[in-house]
């Protein structure tokens, strides 16, 4: 696939619904496919966590894309946490290990990323004051604190002289704390999850960024799949907050939303991948919103844009038609840097089947079952 | 590309055949003795290492199936056509039959049947045509080819065109041999078929 950069592998281990799970062989766009409640979601949850890198904040952010965003904090020390639910069985005594080994140019390097939630905190104060003297005093009021819940991310890069941090989220009632502040992660991540999209200011924000570089007319050219009359996209303000409006010819330019939810879907898969150059964009249930019509072409628009702004992608579908549609484009184009994944269950564990071209290609072919 | 509704490993045996027509015959074939199996059709032959995998790979596979046959022509080279199975069997890391007609052990177990036979190039309508052969209308179909070899008719494949000179002659004369063998135009109790019978009941024991 070039020098650009991309996960080549992903392990899991005691992570949500996962005990242990690795994808081997990754490579540009990485369409997921598994009956109900085989860890789909929580692939993708998992990938994005690991792209953070450095920040536990995301945790949260998680379990916020499946609604749930209360976050409750309990004076007793053997009280759930926010956390738990990221835990494999809820157990929260075995940490969560993410390892990715990514390839960027030329060079394979191990990104592993370890939560857990820590027991011992006067060993603990030791631990964040030896990270950050300057911390002295708030934190050590944190950890004293019975009403403080706590998460522990460890961050290793395995190569020479690779960075080796710990980063610590602590939650109270008032106020979310990270201990210390997180640098930027080291390469950009978006999650687009099933049950709501990027907002409409996001939206005009990533557009933005686009006209600024003069590359937008990327993105309405690619949206003409599903509205053909559309001749632009301007940002307006309205109620003193941006949004995209589009030029069908009429005497004024019309909100995006009104133009259908595919447009919507749509401008938002490419306009991420667009502003995420050299990341990754993680879609869940990408056929959402699509005729099945335009599959192909929807397909046809996202490799063309990964390709150029050199971006890794991880989706999740549950639609033959969709995957079909993606095999079929991949196999036109000149490279076929696309692979199908299937998470299955079987008894209390969930295994990973990846096909190759080929024999996606022959399951097709004799009509088996791929999902 | 799929149409239809996906097929689905749903039964503990399968039969593993060439094409669509092999499969109608086979159905039928099993139906007939009673034995519960599902016929799966390659659709084809070449890349035969992922059209099996295809089928390995399907979601029921590792917790439904238990035992395997595969048929397959012998075509020009019947131990080049074994050969060729075995080699797929062994890439995709399932067990492996050293005969042919012979099941080995494992997960799941597996046979592998060439036909007409291991050592005679041919198909399954070389063994079909063993049994419409003793049929009494079958003298005027030998007398046909005779006549047609006679004024320079180039044949390549005899077997197949015998038996659907035979078929025409039946109530509904349009019919594949897999859909004439549903419609009870074979007899499958014919000695002929009996390895083949041996076969599917070893499949299914």
């Amino acid at each position: 696939m070039g020098e650009e950069a991309v996960y080549r592998s992903f392990e899991i281990k005691n992570f949500r619904c996962f005990d242990a799970l690795k994808l081997e062989n990754l490579t540009r766009v990485n369409l997921v496919v598994g009956k109900n409640n085989a860890g789909k979601t929580s692939l993708l949850e998992a990938l994005f966590l690991h792209c953070g890198a450095y920040n536990p904040v995301l945790t949260l952010n998680v379990n916020a894309f499946r609604g749930i965003e209360i976050v409750k904090v309990e004076p007793s020390s053997i009280a759930q946490t926010p956390w738990d639910s990221l835990f494999y069985n809820f157990n929260t005594s075995k940490p969560i290990e993410l390892k990715g080994e990514f390839y960027e140019k030329g060079q394979t390097t191990i990104y592993r990323t370890t939560f857990k939630i820590p027991r011992e905190r006067s060993e603990l104060e030791k631990t964040i004051l030896s990270l950050d003297p300057k911390l002295i005093g708030s934190v050590q009021d944190v950890l004293r604190s019975q009403m403080v819940q706590l998460l522990e991310l460890s961050y290793e890069e395995e190569c020479h002289e690779g960075l080796r941090a710990r980063y610590y989220l602590a939650l109270d009632p008032k106020d979310i704390r990270l201990i210390p502040a997180p640098p930027p992660p080291p390469f950009p991540a978006i999650f687009l999850p099933s049950s709501f999209r990027v907002t409409l200011e996001q939206m005009a924000e990533q557009f933005s960024a686009l006209r600024a570089e003069k590359r937008h007319e990327k993105i309405v050219s690619a949206l003409r799949i599903i509205e053909a009359k559309l001749r632009s996209i301007e940002i307006l303000t309205i109620a003193g907050k941006p949004m995209l409006h589009g030029d069908i010819g009429l005497d004024r330019l019309v909100p995006l939303p009104f133009m259908g939810e595919g447009i919507v879907r749509l401008a938002s898969f490419l306009l991420s991948i667009a502003t995420n150059r050299r990341g990754v964009v993680l879609i869940d249930e990408v056929e959402i919103g699509f005729h099945h019509s335009i599959l192909q072409k929807v397909w046809q628009s996202i490799a063309t844009l990964a390709r150029e702004f050199e971006v890794q992608i991880f989706a999740t579908t549950h639609s033959l038609e969709c995957l079909i549609a993606a095999h079929k484009v991949f196999t036109e184009d000149e490279v076929y840097d696309f692979k199908l994944y299937r998470l299955d269950r079987v008894e209390d564990k969930i295994e990973v089947v990846a096909y190759e071209k080929d024999t996606l290609d022959a399951a097709l072919n004799m009509e088996i079952e791929v999902r | 590309m799929i149409e239809r509704k996906p097929i689905q490993i749903q039964k503990p045996c399968i039969l593993i055949v060439e094409g669509k027509h092999d499969k109608a015959f086979f159905e039928a074939f099993c139906d007939h003795f009673q034995k519960d199996l599902q016929v799966i059709a390659l659709q084809g032959k070449d890349n035969l290492k992922n059209r099996l995998e295809s089928i390995k790979n399907e979601s029921n596979f590792r917790s439904t199936v238990k035992s395997i046959g595969i048929v397959m022509d012998a075509d020009e080279d019947p131990k080049s056509t074994f050969r060729s199975i075995q080699d797929s069997l062994r890439r995709i890391e399932l067990a492996c039959p050293s005969k042919p007609f012979e099941f080995i052990e494992g997960k799941p177990r597996i046979g592998i049947a060439i036909l007409p036979d291991e050592n005679t190039p041919g198909e399954l309508e070389d063994l079909c045509l063993k049994v419409i052969q003793e049929e009494s209308t079958f003298c005027c179909v030998e007398r046909y080819f005779r006549c047609l070899m006679d004024n320079g008719a180039q044949l390549k494949k005899i077997s197949k065109a015998k038996i659907y000179a035979y078929l025409s002659s039946k109530e509904r004369p349009e019919l594949r041999l897999g859909e004439a063998a549903k419609a009870g135009y074979l007899r499958f109790d014919h000695p002929a078929l009996c390895r083949l019978k041996d076969f599917i009941c070893c499949l299914t024991t």
